[in-house]
């Protein structure tokens, strides 16, 4: 699931920053400022190219797992507690898939957050 | 009366002697409080006359409600110089609310830089990191006494203690994070027994320290997260990937070799390092990172302080969610 700001409003953020927003903080240092800025911008880039395909995708397996349907946001809620109370632990019927939905999901967030973190 | 001018009028009443500023000016950094460059001068007239490079310390708009308050990072910070421990040497604390809206310390300033993406581009430093072994035995040789009496000992081990925390912190932000509950389950079943209980530093890392250009270690900062925990976890803290800024064939913060670091810190401590307890305090490292992150970039969220690079912050969290992964068994082809 996509953490706020989204790209959407990483994409808005800058634009306030350059119209010249001094409500917005940004580092004083110019290089390391623009490198952010560039960095936004690409996470909103990212995602608005893979749109709502990894949302999906991270909702049909927890389906699965969870035998439930329901929003990405309570699926993900009912799923965490379920991995707290040790469900989902090393030698349960569903250790394999859930460690694959977990694994998957977070490439497909890396894809969007910092992509080079995955050539290392 | 702008606040250089209330502070000016303070330090003339605290010093004995008139004082003018020289500069006083914002630094950069410091998500969770602020610094400010202060340089003074003082007239004849009492113990401070003489010229003076400052750091005025105070919080941000919106700090983090886990860290110290300035008056408990003062004394973390008076009570490790008394043990040895290389910091900015600290010089006043001011609780008087009316003279900046909030209280605040004073530091010398130390020379050299923190900033840790320009460090780890420098070669590989064993004589640094053999430094920051040693200062980390220091502190790690200060045990309870009365003017730490603010920070709580630890009932249980504190690897639980930490879960259970940021199981809380998670809870508190309202977003369910499968990835790092499946980290916090991990470290719950494998948390290690109960080892020696020491002051930790607790942000021990590259980025909080300051190196001169000649290489010397100038200061250790940010006590604000310090309390009583196990040696490992700054050990784990200073060597986690997610602390060595892309530098990752460095294991110690991104400056040198791991073998470096252990062979001093034993060296200095008389401690033997159980690399199993690290391993997992590293894995606890991640962890940890990815719920600050997640709290610093809340704070972009709410409004509350509007920043480009706390609303950055959280992209960080799914690098740090698949190295968790990676740690604790979920990493189906591993």
């Amino acid at each position: 699931m996509r953490d706020q700001p989204t790209g959407l409003e990483l994409a808005d953020l800058v634009q306030r920053i350059e119209d010249g927003d001094s409500a917005v903080e940004v580092p004083d240092d110019k290089r390391y400022r623009d490198l952010m800025l560039a960095s936004a911008l690409a996470i909103a880039e990212r995602q608005q190219e893979s749109g709502d395909a990894p949302e999906g995708r991270e909702r049909d397996r927890l389906i699965s797992i969870l035998d439930k349907d329901g929003a990405l946001a309570e699926l993900n809620q009912d799923f965490a507690q379920v991995i707290r109370d040790g469900k989902f632990d090393p030698g349960t019927t569903q250790f394999a898939s859930v460690r694959e939905h977990l694994w998957q999901t977070a490439l497909d967030r890396v894809r969007e957050s910092n992509p080079k973190v995955l050539k290392g | 009366m702008n606040d250089g001018a209330r502070l000016q009028s303070y330090l003339t009443d605290v010093a004995g002697g008139p004082v003018t500023i020289t500069a006083f000016e914002k630094l950069t950094g410091g998500a969770i409080q602020e610094n400010w460059l202060l340089d003074i001068s003082v007239g004849k007239g009492g113990e401070w006359t003489g010229n003076h490079k400052l750091v005025l310390r105070r919080d941000a708009p919106s700090a983090v409600a886990t860290s110290h308050s300035r008056a408990q990072e003062f004394a973390l910070l008076q009570r490790a110089h008394r043990a040895g421990v290389t910091v900015p040497l600290p010089c006043l604390m001011a609780e008087d609310e009316s003279v900046l809206g909030g209280p605040f310390f004073l530091m010398h300033r130390v020379d050299g830089t923190a900033a840790g993406r320009t460090l780890v581009k420098r070669p590989p430093d064993d004589d640094l990191v053999r430094q920051l072994a040693t200062q980390l035995s220091r502190i790690h040789a200060i045990g309870p006494d009365d003017t730490l009496s603010f920070l709580t000992i630890p009932d249980g081990a504190p690897s639980l203690v930490a879960v259970e925390t940021y199981r809380r912190y998670l809870d508190d932000m309202g977003q369910a994070r499968p990835s790092l509950e499946w980290g916090l389950r991990w470290l719950g079943v494998n948390a290690p027994e109960k080892g020696d209980i020491v002051l930790c530093h607790r942000d021990y890392r590259t980025g909080n320290y300051m190196v001169d250009d000649d290489g010397a270690l100038t200061g250790i900062l940010d006590w604000e997260f310090s309390g009583w925990s196990e040696p490992e976890e700054d050990i784990g803290w200073f060597c986690a990937k997610c602390w060595r800024f892309g530098a990752n064939d460095r294991d110690a913060g991104g400056i040198a070799g791991r073998d470096t670091f252990y062979r001093a810190y034993e060296e200095a401590s008389g401690r033997t390092i159980d690399t199993v307890r690290v391993d997992y305090w590293e894995t606890m490292a991640h962890v940890r990172w990815a719920v600050i992150a997640c709290q610093q970039a809340a704070r972009h969220v709410s409004g509350d302080q509007t920043s480009l690079e706390l609303a950055l912050t959280q992209h960080l969290v799914p690098e740090l969610e698949m190295e968790v992964l990676r740690r604790t068994g979920g990493r189906p082809d591993a």
